[in-house]
């Protein structure tokens, strides 16, 4: 595959820099995740020409978009600044912004219109396209007579029919509900495969990278952390960003005696992936949610060999209640989860899916203090960094 | 839900409509209805009337040229500079007309800072049918541009630049996205401009004179007929009726076009 994006991107705002450089190959789809504030948006506005970056070097299917003159290239070089009208780029919001006075056909033509294709071809064209969506009884209704998953979906197929070299998503899903995201993101990665569409999809759902992208770049505080296929960054999260957003628990640590050895002092056991790293080298341990076990603190720690156990406690005696002390966590919040609730725990920061009803019977409330424990068969620990 | 109004508001709130009502009302009782029909068709009345719809048309023409220009660069300007736009755009507005008639004279006179120039060419502005469209003008545009300006705040810039990202270019953007989206308030600012002509006074008798046929506008064949210099008080009244009935016309169309306003 030929690189169709070849980006460097440099905004300031403030105490805030956005500094990332990103690559996205012809017909790729590639998810950018982030924190709130991360830049995400900042990003695409830059790329779309809409935000005038500090120093910029974008390049489309090899095409010079922007380019700046490098403070220490010798040659120096001409400042090149598309205009956002001339750069291919198409952006779609979360919010359709659909034109109120145009009709859907009349929007999703707009695009043809403006770029000099003839009225009846470009409703031909834009009638193909709402027909793609699923749209095609509804081509003379106003915006205001749609409901809000149909407006996404003109909006959708009025960015793809401008034909953009690139199109940019930014959180396309996130003001439909459920049922309707769901719908929408079915019909979104069925457009964007089949017309081959070079996308960058800024989300905050894990879902739509699984579903709709094979490739995941995270920016965190304006920088790009981790970025590759989904199941290399999202199976072996680096970041408790990451690891959070898939649904993992993440906890780094150095390598000792097998287990890694947890700022907190504790120990977590599990399989070693890959060779196995040195002793004091800094590794992380990654479990999903569910396979943490829990009981109130009241009721005893959980000492067994394998599992999360205590810092090496000299006498036998003291073991067990060495063990209790260390592997017990604050209930911070209580969050609905699929098949059952999601605790989140402090000190140490953890996630914990287990079921309503052994919520009910421990009466547990956000404060209380739980004893918890992992299956080191279900413990991944990986060389960090 | 309809709000709650305190029931002791309800008396300031009638004194207040009834300042505003009681003396059209007073008016409309002196109206000798018998007389209308002759001091209408008499011709010094048709001759103010069809100048004044002249005039006005023209003086809202161009506010709307230069009007919708400015109100898009005090919108889409930095707060600050946005600010002061706007202070200067509603000078007129809260200046007495008269003193802009002064004003206009002290530009556009014979000695004024423009006229001399003008002069020298052989033009002149003051006393003629010109004098009486920039008059109007000159206290018109402020309607236009606030109208228009609030408009283009409130519709924002998230469309244009979607307009941009699919391709179109400025022009383009103003005329097929910037323009409609505002219809409603272009729409309104174009009327109230035409009826703050229609209704101008004070800065065309002093700019522009009260010339029969050339600058003597409605509100001045009303002000030269109730002074007895014309005809009759009467013709003053029926010229009065005249221009309240064109007012209300107005009104009711700017209603009617603007769906966005509850009925």
């Amino acid at each position: 595959m030929t690189a169709a994006l070849e980006a460097e991107i440099t905004v300031r705002r403030g105490p805030f820099t956005l500094d990332v450089a990103l690559s996205v190959a012809a017909g790729q789809l590639v998810a950018l995740l982030g924190p709130n504030g991360a830049g995400k948006s900042t990003l695409l506005n830059a790329l779309s020409g809409l935000v005038t970056p500090d120093r910029a070097r974008v390049q489309l299917f090899g095409r010079m978009l922007d380019a700046a003159p490098s403070r220490d290239s010798v040659l120096g070089g001409r400042t090149v600044r598309v205009a956002p009208e001339h750069r291919r780029i198409g952006l779609l919001s979360q919010d359709p912004l659909l034109f109120p006075h145009l009709t859907a056909l009349e929007n999703v033509a707009f695009g043809q219109r403006v770029q000099g294709i003839d009225t009846a071809a470009a409703r031909r064209d834009a009638l193909d396209w709402l027909d793609a969506v699923g749209l095609a009884d509804f081509s003379g209704r106003k915006p205001a007579a749609l409901s809000g998953g149909q407006q996404q979906r003109v909006a959708i197929a009025r960015a793809l029919a401008a034909r953009p070299d690139l199109l940019l998503l930014d959180e396309p899903l996130a003001a439909l509900d459920v049922q309707t995201a769901a719908q929408t993101r079915r019909m979104l990665v069925e457009r964007l495969r089949s017309s081959g569409t070079t996308t960058i999809l800024v989300t905050h759902d894990v879902l739509d990278a699984i579903t709709v992208a094979g490739r995941c770049a995270i920016l965190s505080e304006g920088r790009i952390v981790d970025d590759g296929p989904n199941e290399t960054v999202l199976g072996h999260p680096r970041t408790a960003f990451i690891a959070d957003l898939a649904g993992m628990n993440l906890l780094t640590g150095r390598f000792a005696a097998g287990g890694v050895a947890v700022a907190d002092g504790w120990r977590v056991h599990g399989r070693v992936e890959g060779l196995g790293p040195a002793d004091g080298a800094t590794v992380s341990a990654t479990f999903s949610p569910s396979a943490v076990r829990m009981r109130r603190a009241e009721m005893g720690g959980y000492a067994r060999p394998g599992g999360a156990d205590a810092r090496q406690a000299e006498t036998g005696a003291d073991a067990t209640h060495a063990a209790a002390e260390a592997c017990v966590a604050t209930i911070a919040a209580l969050e609905p989860a699929g098949g059952g609730i999601r605790l989140r725990l402090e000190r140490p920061h953890l996630t914990l899916i287990t079921p309503h009803s052994r919520v009910v019977e421990l009466d547990l409330r956000i404060g209380d203090r739980v004893a918890f424990d992992i299956d080191a068969s279900d413990v991944t620990i990986r060389s960090a960094g | 839900m309809t709000g709650r109004v305190p029931r002791l508001l309800y008396i300031p709130a009638m004194i207040g409509l009834a300042v505003m009502v009681l003396p059209i009302v007073a008016l409309l009782v002196r109206v000798d209805w018998a007389q209308v029909p002759k001091a209408l068709t008499s011709a010094q009345a048709i001759s103010a009337l069809t100048l004044s719809l002249q005039t006005a048309a023209i003086a809202t023409a161009l506010c709307f040229i230069v009007g919708v220009p400015l109100a898009l660069v005090i919108a889409r300007s930095s707060r600050r500079l946005a600010g002061a736009l706007r202070a200067v755009t509603s000078l007129p507005l809260v200046l007495p007309p008269l003193v802009g008639g002064i004003a206009l004279l002290y530009l556009l006179g014979r000695t004024g800072l423009l006229g001399a120039s003008l002069a020298a060419f052989g033009i002149q502005i003051p006393f003629t049918t010109a004098a009486v469209v920039i008059a109007q003008s000159f206290v018109a545009l402020p309607f236009l541009v606030i109208s228009v300006e609030g408009a283009l705040r409130t519709a924002g810039t998230r469309y244009e630049a979607v307009a941009a990202t699919l391709g179109a270019s400025r022009w383009t953007t103003f005329r097929r996205v910037t323009l409609p989206l505002v219809a409603p308030g272009l729409i309104a600012g174009t009327v109230l401009c035409f009826a703050r002509a229609l209704g101008e006074f004070g800065a065309t008798a002093l700019f522009a004179g009260n010339a029969e046929g050339v600058t003597r506008t409605m509100p001045l064949a009303i002000y030269t007929a109730f002074n007895g210099a014309g005809v009759s008080q009467d013709a003053a009244i029926a010229l009065s009726v005249l221009l309240i009935a064109v007012a209300i016309l107005i009104l009711l169309l700017v209603r009617s076009w603007r769906t966005d306003v509850p009925r």
